[in-house]
């Protein structure tokens, strides 16, 4: 391994290969800015969005699979966005997203992002999970579509993209971040990178459970850095579940489950019930916050496993979405070949996402001067559950807003080699004897155990004094090998999120949203909803001690 | 081998190979993309469902069978 270390300078440092990260890249580089797109897997090739349907949240009003266009307005956007989050959303920050998200997405097409519309040019506009209007422009190709146009953007205006590279630390010149030290994963060799601003939109920590439903997993690196740096992160109890399909014998890491129960497919369980239609207040278009928690209560009643049966979803609707293309579908088709639309699919509850996050103001500027935050890596737009297609929305607004104005705060970094040599000493060392991989696995079971979709005060606890111990064990932990750095990188990232996840869990004696506690009575939850309507929020100054408030810059 | 080409439709365009996050496919010395890596296959599907000539196709050893029960999903209870 090379010793000596090269650096590069750049205005604009963007962690992440992902849609936010991407809309970063693009609006930095738009100003003029030089932007350097660090990724620790491919650009537009990992993280969530890769594989995500890329329904677009944009409340156009505009047809929907023939029916003439609705009565959508933003303001019904952000109404609906509100009660998903129940009330603990950042409203600054929602309705920023309702209104931008329109143009933005017209912008989109007409430069060539190819957002299904019909020949009169309106956008087909599907129902999302939990939206009251059909809101979601989905682009042919879906998400990775997407991604693919705005990585090429992003590097026709002259960004640069290096892959296969994780971040280990951020540097800091005692005023701002001007910098990060990066590593490449198959040859271990380190860089040095003075950057004017930082963006981290690196996603959240989808491996934090054995299931989720994204096929790139990422690691918590986002929130490590973040909270290294001295950002505050908020919002770490709600752990977003959905649906993972079983099948030859494994689960396969794929999302998209809800937008076919949105168009029709029924969820049933081992007696052939459609069990949902008969659970009360589930209303004609559930919420996955509202699914999820009825799903497995039906599994751990014993009339598992639940399967999805799609034969109930219209031909019409097939016929649109295999012009669109799917995961879920593709993978119907590779297990039952021909005829597949006829077919179950069993399920299991999986990891959809990380809704805390970095505490970002409307600009994406975190409590850190020099840093920015978008996308899954930060929190606020979503509150305690997140409505269909919101997610992609957001990564697109906001990823353009943090990549804009760290464009402006221009920066001059002072960050030197030196500097970076000192901070790689909290990572490089004489190899632990520590097996990471089995600790990572271990850690991930427990926190399946305890940070499920459903939770009490004891497990949380347990699960607690567990990720304690890891986290301690891996901050005393050094590596040499890029293998088992990136392993020890992989341990640091999902203990932390698991540490603040179980901690605020415990701090929220309530359920709200996908946090749900099994050990407080529903009357409870009701009688204490109004004193509850804040933020659990984390700083780096207050160590592990969560603190209420609402959380914003 | 989670991925097959069927060769017979295959123009060895590269789109595969542009498309893996993983990048398991490489491109031979004659012009031949093939799964080089399948191992390190995540089933994603961006190969097949970005496949201009649908040569792409997804495989399991056990299409089909699904497990008897889900208890996997609530094992931790």
């Amino acid at each position: 391994m090379r010793t000596d270390m090269d650096i590069l300078h750049t205005d604009v440092l963007i962690i992440g290969g992902g849609a936010a990260a991407l809309a970063a890249a693009c609006a930095a580089a738009e100003t003029g800015a030089g932007v350097l797109l660090v990724d620790a897997g491919r650009p537009a090739r990992s993280g969530s969005s890769a594989t995500a349907g890329g329904g677009t949240a944009a409340a156009f009003g505009q047809t929907c699979l023939g029916v003439p266009g609705n009565d959508d307005t933003p303001e019904i956007h952000f109404e609906d966005t509100l009660r998903e989050g129940r009330g603990i959303n950042n409203p600054r920050l929602v309705n920023l997203l309702v209104t931008e998200i329109l143009p933005l997405v017209r912008r989109l097409t007409a430069a060539g992002v190819p957002y299904a519309r019909t020949e009169e040019g309106l956008y087909y506009q599907n129902r999302g999970v939990g939206q009251s209007r059909p809101r979601n422009c989905t682009p042919r190709g879906n998400s990775a579509a997407l991604c693919e146009w705005l990585f090429k953007t992003a590097a026709f205006r002259g960004a640069v993209s290096l892959c296969r590279m994780r971040i280990l630390s951020l540097l800091h010149d005692g005023s701002r971040v001007s910098g990060a030290v990066a590593m490449r994963t198959d040859t271990g060799e380190m860089l040095c990178i003075a950057a004017g601003s930082v963006v981290i939109a690196a996603g959240s920590a989808t491996a934090l459970m054995p299931y989720a439903s994204a096929a790139f997993p990422t690691w918590g690196d986002a929130f490590r850095l973040a909270w290294e740096a001295g950002a505050e992160l908020a919002n770490m109890e709600f752990l977003e579940f959905t649906f993972a399909p079983m099948a030859a014998g494994r689960v396969f890491s794929c999302g998209g489950s809800t937008q076919l129960v949105s168009r029709g497919a029924r969820f049933i369980n081992n007696a052939g019930e459609a069990f949902l239609e008969r659970l009360p207040g589930l209303g004609s278009h559930p919420t996955r916050a509202a699914l999820v928690p009825a799903f497995y209560r039906e599994i751990r009643a014993g009339r598992g496993p639940i399967r999805l049966e799609c034969a109930s979803i219209p031909a019409a609707r097939w016929e649109e979405w295999a012009a669109i293309g799917h995961p879920l579908i593709e993978l119907l088709k590779a297990l039952y070949g021909s005829g597949y639309q006829h077919e179950t699919l069993a399920f299991t509850p999986a990891l959809h996402c990380v809704l805390g996050g970095i505490v970002t103001g409307e600009w994406g500027e975190t409590a850190v001067p020099g840093l920015f935050a978008a996308g899954e890596a930060a929190t606020g737009v979503h509150g305690a559950a997140r409505l269909g297609g919101n997610a992609i929305a957001e990564c697109l607004v906001f990823g353009s807003r943090a990549g804009a104005a760290a464009a402006a705060a221009g920066g001059t970094s002072r960050a030197g080699v030196q500097q970076a040599r000192e901070a790689l000493e909290a990572f490089r060392g004489e190899e632990s004897s520590e097996p990471f991989q089995a600790h990572v696995a271990l850690l991930r079971q427990t926190a399946w155990e305890t940070l499920g979709v459903v939770r009490t005060a004891s497990e949380l606890e347990r699960g607690q004094r567990f990720f304690d111990g890891m986290a301690a064990l891996a901050g005393k932990s050094r590596a040499l090998s890029a293998r088992s750095l990136c392993e020890l990188l992989n341990l640091r990232g999902l203990a932390l999120t698991a540490q603040l996840a179980s901690r605020a869990a415990l701090e929220r004696t309530e359920s709200r949203g996908c946090h749900l506690r099994e050990d407080i009575p529903d009357a409870a939850s009701r009688q204490t909803e109004a004193a509850w309507r804040l933020n659990i929020i984390f700083a780096r100054d207050g160590g592990m001690c969560p603190r209420r408030g609402h959380a914003g810059c | 081998m989670p991925v097959r080409i069927d060769r017979q439709k295959c123009d060895n365009c590269g789109r595969c190979l542009e498309r893996c996050g993983m990048d398991i496919y490489v491109r031979s010395s004659g012009g031949t993309v093939f799964p080089r890596y399948p191992r390190k296959c995540v089933d994603c599907t961006l190969c097949v469902s970005g496949c201009p000539l649908h040569a792409i196709s997804m495989i399991f050893p056990h299409a089909g069978s699904l497990p008897a029960t889900s208890g996997e999903a609530c094992h931790a209870h």
